[in-house]
């Protein structure tokens, strides 16, 4: 199909003015390259049309939500449509009796948690600028936070989901219910596909009552030894954190300064948040991390509730690169590393050594409880190529240590300068298979192709 | 594929009609498989067919037509320890033992074994249920400890049976002389109960200390106990290899020597005797003339340690500052149900610590005669127990089988651990000297 | 039946030794059911590895001669998952017992897949940990089998099924090829296999090692048992429960006619004149539980609650769930034989399924008893009838068949953890559509494109992996697969 023939076909289904292209479409470049069309469907019905034309005409097109995660992933092979999902952005139904929810991939999680929050309900998932995600990208990218520690990740709150494939076919997986074991677990199976088996147009989740009480204790640590001690303490009890976060001298000297708590500079802060529908259980637990601290030489603590301690988590959570998030865009990078719980502080150690020696400003943050260890990575006044030098030898220096304790590094976000240089996702097991899998969803390589791992 | 509902006609079943399984037992079983991971053999051997649920499908097979009483029918039947295990764990309450037994029943009329084996079997059977027989066998097994027979022996077909055999019996400075007990013993204090009690063939002659101490532990708990002279073996081992007909004859006897003795209840200190005993109205029940007194019988049975703790064991029991572990026999736990009895009556002495016994409801393979005639599995069944007391570093295992006694004394002779073997009675009747002796 | 079978069964005993290829008919026969006998099929061989090894070598030879075969646990399942239904080698992975790893500090176990259930969790109890999926065959069942059917259990409502709680898998391909996907660490790159792995009911691939996440156990933890006067008091009591966002670590329900069968075994006190039981165990920090344990009682007390029980310890905790957890075995006691349905449904619609289930028990003339997770809704009617008789079979089935309708019509699941396997093929067309099985298929022709493991299950109709992975408009120039030409299987 000829270039104005697949447009006037989008045209037809989504209405003129749902399709851009030309210089409009520059705002939706993915690693500096443009689309030729963005087209904007409503419905189900029209997005699986959009796919039928998409494949049809051969069209390398990717699935676009909020576009607050697009740094993420490979550079593309080649971008010929843009398929922005925010007018499929309804909320379809919320059963609060059954505490279950569908809404449509486009819609913001903020617009959806205001939707639950009617109920006093709300979708316990927290992952970095949860203000401006979508639905559908954050399962596409499997994004978390740090409630995960508690609540899972979207693969233990998602029940039931349809998909607009690459060839335009509508499939479901799951059913509305919390459990289900009929036929595969669909869902998983596109939760951090990045959007290369299908479009995430709907989403069932599971989803949780508000907690009356939340507070958090917030202790600072001299030395990673002795914050390492208390996390394996604190784990190895009857203590049940919803979230329990570990950051650097520098994550804590900005996070606290942001949300205007007193902090002596130089320290590493572990801040410990607990829930309950008893305030005594709150507290006593509370209590005892706070003794758990202090006993392996926290020099004090904070204790965080109500105002202060919502500004902190969402200070923690949206957490960007330079000292003060002011780096340039091209000279930042954000890393992702897995490694057992009770290798996180080794994560900083050789996060912070290798920043050091390449002369890079860096701030880790991690989830201490998961494993789960982000490097926010950049510096102020480096040229391109010195920065990207710089985080290529620190990320094979990180990705190496992770993959010795059986963990991964991947990258987050980076310029396209960078991605060039170094595979963004790392090695990955059972490769074979993934490619097994996506040739048979999508044999054309239409949807977000070269952007997955191996090449996907 | 033959999937779907399934309503065979009904073809000859491999089973005659004398004590066949009862198809309304098997029936019982739904198949869950929860029986499983209790079955020592399954755990030992991973195939289904020596598992509960496969031992009872190969069953149900055979009376179905299906499957005939062929080697390999017979050598998952064999290698069952009728531990009962799976009893414990069904939920739907499938008498397994029963299912076993009778279907070794037909195996023996029905099923043409080797002859070494025939003859094996033809031995051991005519030696333990008598007393005396046992007794000239210990005094053969002495001599050819001494005159180095074993050697001989192991040349032999049966080698690896006969050198257990030897092996089991005890050596001969542990064995106590007879200890004659009188027929009737008075009870200290006002009578309180009559009861009888079951000598056995095995306990009298390598255990008399046991008989012992149980008399006079039941005397002091105000129990006149009668010792029929008329009494012979329960028929248990008959019982377990199929030997239904002998075994009906002893059940026979022993009911009339108890009756006589006109007893209130019959004391077992043998959890294979106990448990058989308690059994005879399954064995006995198209018998016209006993079936109803088989039924009374068994009401009346019960283990030694059940009936103290039952009536509420007097605790003037001085002080046994020991390390005890106790291993479950498994005719007492299974077979009987009796858990938690033993383990309340030991803990009642004061300063004795017991400590608990890893899978202590676990075979230790002495299982009747299993010993004997499946050596090498019976060997690994040790093997894993004594692994389980050795790591509990008690200084003294009881159990309140001989034949699990004669089992764990071996393993641990064979390995040259000096930890002694008891019958809890036997603590429970030093306890009570302790408590007379005066104190230093 | 399998060609040259003699030569294989020579060339399998020279993997794994002699004592551990079962071929005999009368040994096999053990074999052609699982837990659920409603449906039979015998195998044509017994495999029995030792090692992952062995089960690769095996694998390669069934791929070599294009054997079907299939994977058995401890053969608990209640879906026919077990069963060789279109003949061929049963791979029976109760040799492969081992606890290779327990990694307490980080939170993690390795076993392999023959391991039963409760065993994990013996091993890791003295270190104050737990492995929470507990179904309640879980003194028997393995917990590959658990993986393989997404085990569920009591412990679902807040702690999730088998799938939330394994993290790695090392699985051998049907073509003989070993592979490791996922691990220890949490978030691995690529897609998550191990996730769809998890409920594949055994068609991916044999999976030879687990690695599960193992949890501490709960500061404290209380079992509330209501009795309710009726049926309905107690469903809407489960329905308060769940709107007033209460997660109680497990909420079971029994009816009449099931607290009756299982009290006569259990023996755990259970009245017998109740309407309905509810059995609610809450866990977690002491105050929050006590705080939950009031809540609940005030929604109890709110549906006329006639008595409220409260375990003071562990044996009085353990004595109100064994009953409930011999609940299937001691159905036999009402009737010989029992169905077992398994459907799902929104917690909300409980009061109207229990009412509906009633009604057809009336309908069908068949004793119908009701013991379930009404915390997610999971449905276990027992369908009790007599097999003797072929007009209550087809009873049986058919009131089976209208209850999972009822529940799929209010947006429900016909299965909530036993699997589909042979017993529900037939109905995925209530949940799926035609495109929604062929991009299941999909996922499944890429583990196994020969289809040579474990066929004949979960979809309704055979289809080959060739014809799946063509484009729609392509079928028309669609080739007969080799299989499909020989008859063995065939096409939508």
């Amino acid at each position: 199909m000829a270039h104005t023939e697949w447009i006037h076909a989008l045209e037809k289904v989504v209405g003129a003015d749902h399709v851009i292209s030309g210089s409009e479409a520059g705002t939706f470049a993915v690693d500096g390259k443009v689309p030729q069309a963005v087209v904007f469907p409503s419905t189900v019905e029209e997005t699986s049309s959009v796919m039928a034309i998409a494949s049809e005409a051969a069209l390398k097109t990717i699935p676009w939500g909020a576009g607050s995660q697009m740094a993420l992933g490979a550079i593309p092979a080649r971008v010929d449509l843009v398929v922005a999902l925010k007018h499929l952005n309804h909320l379809v139904d919320h059963e609060w009796g059954d505490m279950t929810a569908t809404v449509q991939g486009g819609m913001r999680l903020e617009d959806f948690q205001q939707a639950l929050g009617q109920h006093q309900q709300y979708l316990p998932l927290d992952p970095p600028f949860a203000d401006q995600a979508t639905v559908g990208g954050l399962l596409a990218t499997n994004a978390s936070g740090p409630r995960r520690l508690f609540y899972g990740t979207a693969r233990d709150l998602l029940i039931a989901i349809t998909v607009v494939h690459a060839d335009g076919t509508v499939t479901k997986g799951g059913a509305k219910v919390v459990k289900n074991v009929t036929g595969y677990d669909m869902n998983k199976l596109y939760i951090g596909s990045l959007g290369t088996l299908g479009i995430i147009a709907e989403a069932t989740f599971r989803v949780y009552s508000r907690i009356a009480w939340e507070k958090t204790w917030l202790a600072p640590f001299l030395t990673l030894d002795h914050a390492e001690e208390a996390i394996a303490q604190i784990m190895d009890s009857s203590l049940v954190p919803n979230a329990l976060e570990l950051l650097d001298k520098a994550a804590a000297r900005r996070v606290t300064n942001r949300a205007s708590i007193g902090w002596t500079d130089g320290q590493y802060a572990l801040a410990a948040s607990v829930e309950s529908v008893a305030e005594e259980a709150v507290d006593t637990q509370i209590e005892e991390i706070g003794r758990i601290s202090r006993k392996v030489g926290s020099p004090g603590g904070n204790l965080l509730h109500d105002e202060p301690h919502h500004t902190f988590w969402r200070e923690v959570r949206d957490i960007t690169p330079g000292t003060n998030g002011t780096a340039p865009r091209h000279l930042r990078a954000v890393l992702k590393g897995g490694v057992l719980i009770s290798k996180v502080a080794d994560a900083f150690r050789v996060g912070e050594e290798e920043a050091k020696a390449q002369g890079l400003d860096i701030c880790i943050v991690a989830e201490a409880g998961s494993g789960i260890v982000r490097y926010y990575v950049s510096a102020e006044d480096r040229s391109l190529q010195q920065f990207v030098e710089g985080t290529v030898s620190t990320v094979e220096r990180i990705r190496s240590t992770c993959e010795a304790q059986e963990g991964s590094l991947i990258i987050l976000e980076a310029d396209a300068a960078l991605k060039t240089r170094i595979d963004v996702w790392g090695p990955v097991k059972g490769l074979k298979l993934m490619q097994g899998i996506k040739e048979r969803f999508d044999p054309r390589q239409t949807l977000n192709p070269g952007r997955f791992v191996g090449g996907i | 594929m033959s999937s779907g509902p399934v309503n065979q006609t009904r073809r000859q079943s491999a089973f005659d009609a004398a004590d066949p399984p009862e198809e309304k037992k098997y029936l019982e079983c739904i198949h869950c498989g929860l029986c499983l991971p209790s079955c020592p053999t399954y755990l030992e051997m991973g195939n289904e067919m020596d598992s509960p649920r496969g031992r009872i499908y190969l069953i149900r097979m055979a009376d179905e037509g299906k499957i005939g009483i062929t080697d390999s029918f017979v050598k998952h039947m064999d290698a069952c320890l009728l531990c009962r295990a799976c009893e414990t764990a069904c939920p739907s309450g499938v008498q397994f033992g029963s299912l076993m037994e009778k279907a070794r029943g037909q195996v023996e009329r029905k099923y043409k074994r080797r002859l070494s084996q025939k003859l094996l079997r033809r031995f051991i059977l005519s030696v333990f249920p008598y007393p005396d027989r046992v007794r000239a066998m210990l005094k053969l097994g002495r001599s050819s400890q001494r005159l180095g027979l074993r050697r001989l022996v192991i040349h032999g077909g049966l080698s690896k049976s006969l050198q257990i055999m030897e092996e089991l019996l005890p050596p001969p400075d542990e064995v106590p002389a007879d200890i004659p007990l009188p027929r009737v013993t008075p009870a200290e204090g006002t009578p309180k109960f009559r009861v009888g009690l079951l000598t056995g063939c095995v306990q009298q002659v390598l255990y008399p200390q046991v008989n012992a101490a149980t008399v006079r532990v039941l005397a002091r708990n105000g129990c006149v106990v009668v010792i029929p002279r008329e009494q012979g073996c329960c028929g248990s081992l008959q019982a377990h290899e199929g030997g239904l007909e002998p075994a009906k004859a002893f059940a026979r006897k022993t009911i009339d020597a108890f009756e006589q003795a006109k007893v209130d209840y019959v004391i077992a200190n043998a959890a294979g005797c106990g448990s058989m005993m308690k059994g005879y109205a399954d064995l006995l029940k198209e018998d016209p003339l006993y079936a109803h007194k088989a039924e009374t019988f068994g009401q009346r049975v019960r283990d030694a340690l059940q009936f103290l703790h039952q009536i509420g064991a007097n605790g003037r029991y001085g002080p046994l500052p020991l390390k005890v572990t106790y291993h479950d026999a498994c005719h007492l736990v299974h077979g009987q149900q009796i858990r938690n009895e033993p383990r309340a009556l030991l803990r009642s002495i004061p300063g004795l610590q017991l400590i608990e016994l890893k899978e202590s409801d676990f075979c230790c393979g002495s299982a009747g005669i299993y010993n004997l005639l499946e050596p090498e599995y019976g060997v690994r069944f040790l093997e894993r127990k004594v692994d389980n007391i050795v790591a509990t570093g008690a200084e003294i295992v009881t159990t309140a089988n001989p034949g699990c006694e004669l089992q764990i004394a071996m393993g641990l002779r064979k390995r040259n651990i000096t930890m002694k073997v008891l019958h809890p009675i036997e603590l429970l009747d030093m306890a009570y000297q302790a408590g007379i002796a005066p104190r230093s | 039946m399998i060609q040259g079978k003699t030569r294989i069964v020579r060339e399998l005993e020279k993997i794994v030794g002699p004592n551990a290829v079962i071929h005999t008919e009368e040994e096999l026969r053990v074999y052609e059911c699982d837990g659920a006998t409603i449906f039979r099929a015998l195998p044509d061989m017994v495999v029995l590895p030792a090692t992952t090894h062995q089960v690769a070598e095996i694998v390669k030879v069934c791929h070599r001669e294009q054997i079907y075969f299939v994977p058995r646990g401890a053969g608990t399942g209640l879906s026919g998952g077990a069963l060789a239904s279109q003949g061929g080698i049963i791979i029976g992975l109760n040799r492969m017992i081992r606890i290779l790893e327990t990694d307490v500090p980080n939170q993690r176990a390795v076993v392999e897949s023959g391991v039963v259930n409760v065993w994990l969790a013996q091993k890791i109890s003295g270190d104050g940990y737990y492995y929470a999926p507990d179904p309640a065959s879980q003194t028997a069942c393995t917990i590959g089998g658990n993986v393989a059917e997404n085990a569920g259990g009591v412990h679902t409502p807040k702690y999730g099924v088998t799938t939330n709680h394994v993290l790695g898998l090392e699985v051998v391909l049907p073509n003989g090829e070993t592979v490791e996907i996922g691990g220890k660490v949490l978030d691995p790159p690529g897609y998550d296999l191990v996730g769809v792995f998890v409920g594949s009911e055994g068609t991916f691939a044999i999976a030879t090692t687990v690695t599960v996440r193992i949890l501490h156990k709960p500061e404290a933890v209380k079992t509330l048992m209501g009795i309710f006067h009726n049926i309905e008091d107690a469903s809407n009591a489960v329905s308060g429960i769940v709107a007033r966002g209460i997660i109680p670590a497990c909420l079971e329900m029994m009816d009449k006619l099931s607290i009756q069968a299982v009290e006569k075994w259990a023996k755990a006190g259970y009245p017998m004149d109740a309407g309905a039981v509810l059995l609610v165990e809450l866990d977690g920090p002491k105050a929050e539980v006590e705080a939950l344990a009031d809540l609940v009682v005030e929604v109890f007390q709110a549906q006329r609650v006639r008595e409220v029980r409260v375990a003071k310890n562990d044996e009085e905790r353990e004595l109100l769930w064994k009953g409930r957890k011999a609940a299937l075995a001691a159905m036999g006691q009402i009737r010989p034989d029992c169905y077992l349905q398994d459907a799902v449904i929104p917690r909300t619609k409980l009061p109207i399924i229990l009412k509906e289930i009633e009604e057809l028990s009336q309908e069908y003339g068949l004793p119908v008893a009701n013991v379930f997770h009404a915390g997610d809704g999971n449905l276990h009617p027992f369908i009790l009838y007599d097999g003797r008789y072929e007009e209550e079979i087809r009873k049986a089935v058919e009131l089976g068949a209208r209850i999972m309708n009822r529940c799929v019509e209010m947006g429900g699941s016909i299965t909530g953890e036993h699997g589909v396997g042979l017993e529900k093929q037939d109905f995925m067309p209530l949940m799926y559509t035609e495109d929604d099985l062929e991009a299941m298929m999909k996922v499944k022709c890429a583990f196994n494109p020969d289809q040579i493991l474990n066929p004949g299950k979960i979809f309704p109709t055979s289809k080959s992996c060739v014809e799946v992975g063509q484009h729609k408009r392509d079928r028309i120039r669609y080739e007969p697969h080799r299989i499909e030409k020989e008859g063995l299987a065939q096409r939508f």
